[in-house]
């Protein structure tokens, strides 16, 4: 949620270690957190400060002595004594592979966070050359922004701010399973057709090019912005004409003569 | 991604909220706007008006200019704010001195800032003498 309630300290600290640094953080402190806090950068994706974690990426994987399975940082809190290790051989061929499936299935030419990234962990994303791509044609079925989601990675920001994050209006949503899991509308019906309230939140967080505001599109294909306003006005309500809004004649004059 | 020439942080314009956000620009062109995040009125929401609702900074037929006609029949004329304001001022003098301060009603607007909306009824109540002051919030 975008408010987060603080922890009052009502209870002692928990004492852990993170990559040999000791560090001593209120009980329910995420491990993510926690290694912020002691200057320890973890690479995430689909973690976002202002959105609900749901460790659904697993590039924020760590290495906690002990446990069975690698944990996810964004959601794992931490534990009385815990060693941490973020940086291991272990975290690492984990990252690497993520990313290397990643890079190989989804366009990220737009995330250039991402590009970093693939190149930080020595990616070779070409060990999945012949592998299956996610190409799904881009959805454009509303006047304000388009659908891209073969840049999609499926971070969930967009569906959490459009539900209980931040819009509640639950508009959007997974579809499909494994593979061809997209992020869609109720049995894919045109965004305008559904409860979405254009509020553009969705845009607004994602971290790839994959959601984009109309204007933003159309600019990068290179339409002139004269265009881009006719062709944004045209698909809206239909009230508007191609000249703006309807004028007075003489009023239209006095600014054609100004 | 089209990478912006400069980012202009801003309130936005339509409601009284005063939603923080990012404008930004390439070749003078708005093409994105961004809510912020470090603020307490938004969180870096936006609804649909402060997000794509900037089409009309760069509307052709967008108002740069008072306009003034002297009657009904004439056509309208782009003229300067002191000469427009003066107008208003004086037609509202007229008004007041003519039929009374009670001739005169004020309506304020939900987009201006609380101190717009203070100054408008102080204007209503010390310069016409009207009490008739109203708010298009007051549904």
């Amino acid at each position: 949620m975008f408010i987060k309630s603080e922890n009052f300290m009502t209870e002692e600290n928990i004492q852990l270690t993170i990559d040999g640094i000791p560090i001593s953080v209120p009980k329910g402190t995420t491990i993510l957190d926690a290694a912020r806090e002691a200057g320890i950068d973890i690479p995430v994706l689909c973690y976002f400060a202002h959105t609900t974690a749901n460790g659904l990426c697993r590039l924020c994987v760590v290495d906690v002595e002990g446990s069975r399975v690698l944990q996810a940082s964004c959601v794992a809190q931490v534990q009385e004594g815990a060693v941490v290790h973020t940086n291991s051989e272990k975290v690492q061929r984990s990252r690497r592979t993520i990313l290397e499936m990643l890079a190989s299935t989804v366009d990220l030419s737009e995330s250039p966070e991402l590009q970093e990234m693939v190149v930080e962990y020595d990616c070779h994303p070409e060990r999945f050359e012949n592998g299956k791509k996610r190409q799904p044609e881009i959805i454009d079925d509303n006047p304000v922004y388009i659908r891209d989601y073969s840049q999609c990675v499926l971070c969930w920001r967009c569906v959490q701010v459009c539900a209980d994050d931040a819009q509640f209006t639950y508009a959007i949503n997974f579809s499909g399973r494994g593979f061809d899991t997209q992020i869609a509308t109720f049995f894919d019906k045109p965004l305008t057709e559904t409860s979405c309230v254009f509020c553009g939140n969705c845009v607004g967080v994602c971290p790839t090019g994959a959601l984009k505001s109309k204007r933003e599109h159309l600019l990068e294909q290179g339409v002139a912005p004269d265009q881009i306003f006719e062709l944004t006005r045209l698909q809206g309500k239909g009230k508007r004409s191609i000249g703006g809004p309807h004028l007075d004649r003489q009023y239209q004059n006095a600014m054609e003569r100004e | 991604m089209l990478k912006a020439d400069r980012v202009v942080h801003t309130t936005c314009p339509y409601c009284g909220v005063g939603c923080q956000l990012d404008l930004h620009i390439r070749e003078d062109l708005i093409f994105r706007a961004e809510g912020r995040y470090d603020n307490q009125v938004n969180f870096g929401q936006l609804c649909v008006k402060g997000r794509f609702g900037f089409d009309y900074v760069h509307a052709a037929d967008r108002l740069r200019k008072p306009l003034m006609r002297s009657s009904r029949n004439e056509a309208l004329q782009p003229t300067s704010w002191d000469a427009a304001l003066d107008t208003v001022a004086k037609r509202l003098i007229d008004t007041r001195d003519q039929y009374g301060p009670r001739s005169v009603a004020v309506l304020v607007s939900a987009k201006c800032t609380n101190e717009d909306n203070y100054i408008l009824q102080k204007f209503a109540r010390a310069v016409i003498g009207t009490n008739t002051v109203d708010h298009c919030a007051r549904l």
